[in-house]
């Protein structure tokens, strides 16, 4: 191997690459909060006892889990501009296809934390008039919010790492950053290595908070 | 229309529950007045807590007419035809002046023992937390938890739970209580402190219909029994004659195999 390791580059490089980390930052908290919108939707239409409410909302959830993200960033950033008429800019692409790409898994998060409340308990609401909606504010969100809180933050960091994929609509982000100066500098190594470990840094304090709140969870069993 | 000076407080007529194909009531016919308490016993599968459930409109009937204190506030013809609902009177209403209280206590976990109590004057009469945890406080002191009220449900034994659930089901002032098996969930040790709690509020004249399998219990305290089999109130009566003396073969049937098991 004839390549030497050159730290440097990364240091003399930094100014770009915190520019790419500011926009991986701001399209995964934009598209997380989408994703939260979009899943709270499907997954009260999937929990609706209107069949037809429930059936899209059944069909919408299926499709997005089960098509590639990738699929889904491209077909926004070039065919949703033919359908509709209107050229859409990268980024705004790029957070309306992570924002749906990973509203599926939000939505099965909250259904699976509204449905883990045992039934008794909204029946007991109902036997002293409670009303379907003081029972979901005050007897099942309540529980439900925190039995989601950590697939929550599960799905952030899936959906943080999920943003290095709109480098292929062009959107500046992170991991585009870094592949163009790393074909500028021809330092892939150094820069590429340096985006790994941004990405790491981010998400693992993330994944070690989770680990903390599902060990105190369980020990109050 | 209502009609507080008749003494009947709760009717049902031509009651039918059906899940599906499987028609678990048939055609019952039930009325019970002010201050009265009805034990319903029977098998499992007889319809009993079904009944139960009708009677707050936790079941939607299939047919058949729910009255309370002379109001009809569940009334349905058939199974093609839709549930009416008093309208004034809904059962999100008629459930503030029935209370229940079930096998599984199924008290809300993330709220204190307090909180439990005090959340059924808070969210569904709109009392002011002060005075509905003062309200509250009173009626787990009545079911002797005084010394239990920040405690979370958790911490608590099966008893003391379902005097909570009892508590919570009082604080809104009631008409009538139902109560669902609420000894079958609870070790034998613990059965007695909440009978104790039963008993006092049936001396005190509140209305009660409960599904047991007490059935000293049910001899004890009930002004009638009503024996439940295949759907319908196959006898009804006074508890010494229904024990004693029943007039139908299965409820003797029922009888004595109940009390062979408990020999």
């Amino acid at each position: 191997m004839n390549y030497t390791f050159n730290p440097s580059v990364v240091l003399l490089n930094w100014v770009g690459l915190a520019h790419g980390v500011e926009v991986t930052l701001i399209l995964s908290f934009t598209s997380f909060i989408g994703a939260l919108l979009f899943g709270l939707i499907a997954a009260l239409g999937r929990l609706s006892s209107h069949r037809a409410v429930n059936m899209i909302a059944g069909a919408y959830i299926e499709f997005v889990r089960n098509t590639p993200l990738v699929v889904q960033l491209v077909w926004i950033y070039y065919c949703l501009p033919i359908l509709i008429g209107i050229n859409m800019p990268g980024m705004q692409a790029a957070i309306i296809g992570l924002s749906v790409g990973e509203s599926g898994n939000v939505a099965e998060i909250i259904r699976g934390g509204i449905r883990a409340i045992p039934k008794g308990q909204i029946e007991a609401a109902k036997a002293v008039g409670f009303s379907p909606a003081t029972t979901m504010m005050r007897v099942i969100l309540p529980q439900a919010f925190r039995l989601m809180i950590p697939p929550l933050l599960n799905s952030f960091v899936a959906l943080l790492k999920a943003t290095a994929l709109v480098a292929i609509i062009a959107v500046p982000d992170l991991m585009f950053v870094a592949q163009r100066m790393s074909a500028e500098t021809f330092r892939p190594i150094e820069l590429l290595t340096a985006a790994a470990i941004i990405y790491f840094l981010i998400a693992y304090p993330i994944v070690l908070c989770v680990r903390r709140i599902e060990r105190r969870a369980w020990s109050h069993l | 229309m209502s009609n507080r000076h008749s003494r009947e407080l709760l009717r049902v007529e031509a009651l039918e529950k059906r899940f599906g194909t499987l028609s678990v009531l048939r055609q019952v016919d039930l009325s019970i007045d002010r201050g009265e308490v009805v034990s319903i016993v029977g098998s499992s599968g007889s319809g009993k807590s079904t009944l139960l459930r009708c009677l707050n409109l936790l079941e939607e009937p299939s047919g058949g007419r729910i009255i309370f204190d002379g109001r009809v506030v569940a009334e349905r013809a058939n199974d093609a035809a839709a549930l009416k609902l008093d309208k004034d009177y809904p059962p999100s209403r008629l459930r503030m002046d029935v209370g229940m209280v079930f096998q599984q206590f199924n008290l809300w976990p993330h709220m204190s023992v307090i909180g439990n109590v005090a959340a059924p004057l808070r969210f569904s009469r709109k009392v002011p937390i002060r005075e509905a945890e003062e309200r509250a406080e009173a009626m787990l002191a009545k079911v002797g938890l005084s010394h239990k009220i920040r405690e979370m449900p958790s911490r608590l034994s099966g008893g003391q739970q379902q005097r909570v659930a009892i508590a919570r089901a009082l604080v809104m002032q009631p008409r009538a209580m139902l109560f669902d098996e609420v000894t079958s969930a609870l070790d034998p040790e613990l059965v007695g402190e909440v009978l104790e709690v039963l008993r006092e509020l049936a001396g005190e004249g509140m209305t009660m219909v409960m599904v047991t399998h007490e059935m000293q219990f049910a001899r004890e305290v009930s002004d009638r029994v009503a024996f439940m089999d295949g759907g319908v109130v196959a006898e009804i009566g006074p508890p010494e004659q229904l024990f004693v003396d029943p007039q139908q073969a299965r409820t003797r049937t029922f009888l004595a195999r109940y009390l062979a098991t408990t020999r």
